[in-house]
């Protein structure tokens, strides 16, 4: 898989401060407020679950369906080594373990297949 | 402990306690800093793009969790929406930090806010739940999300110039998407966020004909949806 990272232009540049922006409004909004404005308690539940919710979103179809159509075949190479990934981290409770892991699982089924 | 029962007596000393209450957690970032780096040149960023990304975003789930997006040349309104999501936790953080620095001058809690960080957080939480008026409190905020970032800094840099030595059938850019995973995996801690996590990953798939990726967008708020419904559902369900 090529990158299509060029197609961005001077425009990448656009992204990176518009991640860095929301991301600093996300961390400081409420610090710049001093406590003059408190969060809903319901919005403050909703908001635990915005990570898992958001990788979950961008992981799911890129593993199931790499190329678009859903793909559970043994060719799928990545989407098992995602899972063996999955599998270490959780079974060593280690973040680095897990892709360490996931990436072997990857380049032993190549050699396999 | 015998430290947390009393206060700080100068700026300093609260400073370096911050940082010193980080460095056991140091072992942890460099490596993720390291891949972080590497997977960020995988993805076709130059080191500059990549530093400063590292420096200006500064928030490395965010960070990894856009590389495949990048690569894949999705647009920037919805990368920047994702970070957005991904980054939402620290508007708790956020939330529940800013009585404790209510009365401080506003340039103080423009710099502090960008050391919001997973880590450093949690670190202050836990200091001042022992002592809420604990003086110089903001020194040892500091130190701390100081030194995340200088460590999440360096080793990202340092990934980034590894990177470059690594050749491409090495797949290096799969470890972003491993890296997600990876990160995944504790926040699922119980039914309500496997709910979220189950529906945010199915409606991103169902939804991803849809033009600009939004079906990503559309996964994330369902599941966000999806999670908080369940915790009420749970609640009510117990005696």
């Amino acid at each position: 898989m090529t990158s299509q990272i060029d197609s961005y232009g001077w425009g990448l540049w656009g992204i990176i401060a518009g991640m860095a922006a929301v991301t600093y409004l996300n961390r400081a909004s409420l610090l710049l407020l001093a406590g003059r404005f408190m969060l809903p308690p319901a919005w403050q539940a909703a908001l635990k679950y915005a990570p898992a919710s958001a990788l979950a979103a961008i992981v799911v179809p890129d593993l199931l369906a790499p190329s678009g159509a859903l793909d559970l075949s043994f060719g799928n190479v990545r989407l098992f080594a995602g899972l063996a990934g999955v599998a270490v981290t959780v079974m060593l409770r280690s973040t680095l373990a897990g892709i360490v892991g996931g990436m072997l699982a990857l380049h032993a089924m190549l050699l396999l297949t | 402990m015998s430290s947390a029962a009393q206060g700080f007596e100068s700026p300093r000393q609260a400073y370096l306690a911050g940082v010193g209450a980080v460095l056991p957690f140091i072992a942890g970032t460099i490596p993720f800093g390291l891949v972080t780096g590497i997977a960020t040149k995988a993805a076709g960023l130059s080191p500059l793009e990549a530093a400063a990304m590292t420096v200006i975003v500064f928030a490395g789930t965010a960070q990894i969790a856009a590389l495949p997006l990048l690569a894949a040349g999705v647009p920037g309104v919805v990368i920047i929406l994702t970070a957005f999501i991904i980054n939402l936790r620290f508007v708790i953080y956020s939330a529940t930090a800013a009585p404790y620095f209510r009365d401080l001058p506003l340039r103080w809690r423009l710099l502090l806010g960008y050391f919001v960080t997973d880590t450093g957080f949690a670190l202050f939480i836990r200091r001042v739940a022992d002592q809420p008026d604990l003086p110089y409190r903001h020194w040892y905020f500091l130190g701390a999300g100081n030194l995340v970032a200088v460590v999440w800094i360096a080793s990202a840099v340092v990934g980034t110039l590894a990177g470059a030595q690594v050749p491409k059938a090495w797949q290096l850019e799969f470890a972003a998407t491993l890296g997600i995973l990876a990160l995944l995996v504790p926040f699922v801690r119980g039914r309500a966020e496997l709910a979220a996590a189950a529906t945010a990953g199915s409606v991103a798939l169902l939804a991803s004909p849809l033009p600009m990726k939004l079906g990503l967008v559309c996964g994330a708020v369902a599941g966000i949806a999806a999670g908080a419904f369940s915790e009420r559902m749970l609640a009510r369900s117990k005696p």
